[in-house]
């Protein structure tokens, strides 16, 4: 259930938390042309790893590519394109509105139906957070943009595959 | 045992068995310099420059196979070692490199003599680390050891504060690391013996790590046994013996025309230990364009990077060669092989030695063809950069692995005089031939001080063309004839070889040659020099243009045999 278009694949890897480690990812990335269009980090349960979600243009075979360059960094534990296998992908982001005014019931609306929350209403904006699979924050983002987008933060995927296999297990 | 971290260095390079390290002392690596004095087993071999050092430690490991050590202080001296990593990194040589750093309250102030070697080296090593407590120093080094040498071999750096050098900790036994060698599935075996069987074409293609994996001997009974002719890459040269009947010599942009003909006419490519560089297929869209593919590499990164393959197996290239020859029948391919001795005899390149353009002109390739037969060609060449590198390449047979270093993947001018110290050091009992350009000479040439003060008896041939040569060649081929920036001023070589007290002569006639290389290997205590001056405005050949099909070669003009004698 995939929710990427076809031109981008993601890559979940299990990295040593060591110095550097997301620059040496990155860098490899940059030395290899490949664009990146998000990535997110965040630290493993036990806290001695880091897992790693990362979003690239390319088809299926770039990706396989771009895994096994990644795959010779020594802190790589384990690199995978998660597309190739059943999995969830969600994105989470925060969508700052101008002046509601009017569009207070237009926005409700949207929220209902993407499962939004308000998170917070200041004089002059109000911040909304969604979560969801990559093309309902797209559209979700598309749907609040005519009713004045101040400011929109996105966390980029994380991704997780379906089953008992863990990314720990796959080492 | 509690030491310090600069005692924990040492005692972790005896410990690896480093015999000899090549360096270059500074404030922030002092402390691992005052603690050298306590292990004179290890031969510390000053240079002139780290590039020096790092060459030095780079040839020494392609030499002897086991790792290399350059040490070298934080700043200047780290970054000057940077052209060696990245030379050790594209030519896949295990070297270690130690850098001092700053005391770690002074990193990231901008302190002096501070810069990120591990920012800079990141692109450029296997692995690098800065160690922030001498008790992860010597799992540091030990680590930094295996990784160097494992798996495909490569250049790891070791970046230590001097604060951590200077604090003492406890240090544990050397850990034992598994030999992790990748299995062979039994499947892409049996679908490789199936290609095998059905291929009426099929060329080897030998790469480097045919060297490294010591797998020469199965090479050449592999081939033999399926009667398979045997191209290399400029790595790959000694890998295979070059006067074998199935050695069809190099590959590539200025390989052996017969070689390219036939990778592009195959039917099948066995790619052994090898990477499908630029300059070994040319225009990749028409690279052997109806040949099957097998391609056994030990970093599953290089399969199907830039050639899609049938087979591609990771391994060891002498595991996968065992491996494969269990039930291997016998095959015959006479009729590929005679068409490819019709294209051998059609090749141009070798018409240089028996018909020269000019028969009173004195060829680069003449000197290094005659410096191959006077040598009894079983010394071992180290090239630099350029036209001398691949005349060497064409015109100096190699039969046996170790036998020709050269910087290949990074193409580093200044490498051949301290890679060759570098070796020279490593294996004392063998004759060991520096040949390098004038150009690239000059770029490392104050490491003369360095061979002297070591006395190593290091054999050194300048090719001087008065020219950067092979640039010079691309702006007569490629951009009119417009020669900016190549005619080059040197010095004159023998006296600057007698301002370093080594003795010297200079060639400048074909039949001069074997007197001057007797001179040169009656000589010993220090190194010789030997000066051939040739044509200046020679041009390798054949030549496949970057970018073009491999087959499509620009060939020396041959002259008729009227022409010469007029």
């Amino acid at each position: 259930m995939g929710s990427e278009v076809s031109d981008q694949q993601t890559l979940v890897l299990l990295v040593s938390s060591g110095e550097d480690v997301i620059g040496r990812v990155t860098g490899l990335l940059r030395r290899r042309q490949v664009l990146l269009e998000a990535i997110s980090v965040s630290r493993t349960a036990d806290g001695a790893n880091l897992q790693l979600t990362l979003v690239i243009r390319g088809d299926d075979e770039e990706a396989a590519r771009v895994a096994k360059q990644l795959d010779r960094l020594i802190a790589v534990q384990h690199v995978e394109n998660i597309v190739s296998r059943p999995h969830i992908a969600r994105d989470l982001t925060l969508i700052k509105l101008a002046e509601v005014g009017d569009n207070r019931m237009r926005i409700t609306d949207i929220c209902d139906e993407y499962q939004a929350r308000v998170l917070d209403e200041s004089p002059g904006a109000m911040i909304i957070e969604a979560s969801g699979e990559v093309h309902e924050i797209d559209s979700l983002t598309k749907q609040l943009e005519p009713l004045g987008i101040l400011e929109v933060a996105r966390q980029g995927p994380i991704a997780m595959g379906r089953g008992e296999r863990t990314l720990k297990e796959a080492i | 045992m509690r030491l310090t971290g600069a005692e924990i260095v040492w005692e972790c390079l005896v410990r690896e068995g480093a015999e000899v390290v090549f360096g270059y002392p500074g404030g922030a690596i002092l402390p691992t310099y005052d603690a050298h004095g306590k292990y004179p087993q290890v031969h510390h071999v000053l240079t002139r420059h780290e590039q020096g050092a790092a060459h030095m430690a780079d040839g020494y490991a392609r030499a002897s196979g086991k790792v290399g050590v350059a040490i070298a202080t934080s700043g200047p001296g780290a970054t000057n070692l940077v052209t060696g990593i990245a030379t050790a990194m594209m030519d896949s040589s295990p070297v270690v490199f130690i850098t001092g750093q700053v005391p770690q309250p002074l990193i990231g102030t901008d302190g002096f003599q501070e810069t990120d070697i591990i920012g800079i080296t990141l692109p450029i090593t296997k692995h690098n680390v800065l160690v922030r407590d001498a008790a992860e120093l010597g799992p540091a080094i030990h680590e930094a050891f295996h990784i160097a040498r494992s798996g495909r071999p490569g250049p790891v750096l070791v970046d230590i504060p001097k604060d951590v050098q200077l604090e003492t900790a406890e240090l544990g036994p050397q850990p034992v690391y598994a030999d992790k060698r990748p299995a062979i599935p039994i499947e892409e075996l049996e679908h490789a013996h199936e290609l095998l069987r059905a291929s009426e074409r099929p060329v080897i293609l030998a790469g480097h790590g045919v060297i490294i994996s010591q797998a020469h001997t199965e090479l050449v009974s592999f081939a033999e046994r399926l009667q398979i002719p045997v191209t290399q890459t400029l790595l790959g040269k000694g890998g295979f013996p070059q006067a074998h009947t199935l050695s069809l010599g190099m590959m590539g942009m200025h390989g052996e025309a017969a070689a390219n003909n036939a990778i592009q006419d195959a039917d099948l490519l066995l790619a052994l230990g090898m990477r499908f560089d630029d300059r070994v297929t040319g225009k990749l869209a028409v690279y052997s364009p109806n040949s099957k593919k097998i391609h056994i590499d030990i970093d599953a990164a290089e399969i199907n990077k830039l050639i899609h393959v049938e087979v591609g197996t990771v391994a060891d290239v002498g595991d996968w060669i065992r491996a494969m020859a269990a039930g291997l029948e016998p095959t015959d391919h006479q009729q590929w092989i005679d068409k490819i001795r019709k294209w051998q005899s059609d090749d141009a390149a070798r018409d240089i030695l028996t018909h020269p353009p000019d028969p009173d002109s004195f060829l680069a390739a003449h000197a290094i063809h005659e410096l191959w037969r006077s040598t009894g060609g079983d010394s071992v060449s180290v090239t630099d950069v350029g036209q001398h590198q691949m005349w060497e390449a064409q015109y100096y047979p190699h039969d046996r692995p170790g036998t020709l270093i050269t910087s290949g993947g990074m193409g580093t001018m200044g490498f051949a005089v301290p890679a060759a110290i570098g070796a020279k050091m490593a294996r004392p009992d063998e004759e060991v031939w520096a040949i390098v350009g004038d150009g690239g000479f000059q770029m490392t040439m104050p490491e003369l001080a360095t061979a002297v003060q070591e006395g190593v008896e290091v054999k050194i041939a300048i090719i001087n063309n008065g020219y950067l040569g092979m640039v010079r060649q691309w702006q007569e081929l490629f951009h009119e004839r417009r020669y900016n920036a190549t005619p080059m001023f040197h010095p004159d070589f023998r006296r600057l070889a007698g301002a370093f007290g080594i003795p010297a002569c200079r060639v400048t006639e074909r039949d001069e040659v074997d007197v001057a290389v007797r001179r040169a290997r009656e000589h010993s205590g220090s190194p010789f020099l030997i000066e051939f001056v040739v044509e200046q405005h020679d041009v390798v050949y054949p030549m496949v243009a970057a970018g073009a099909a491999l087959d499509s070669m620009i060939r020396r003009e041959r002259k008729t045999v009227q022409e010469v004698e007029s």
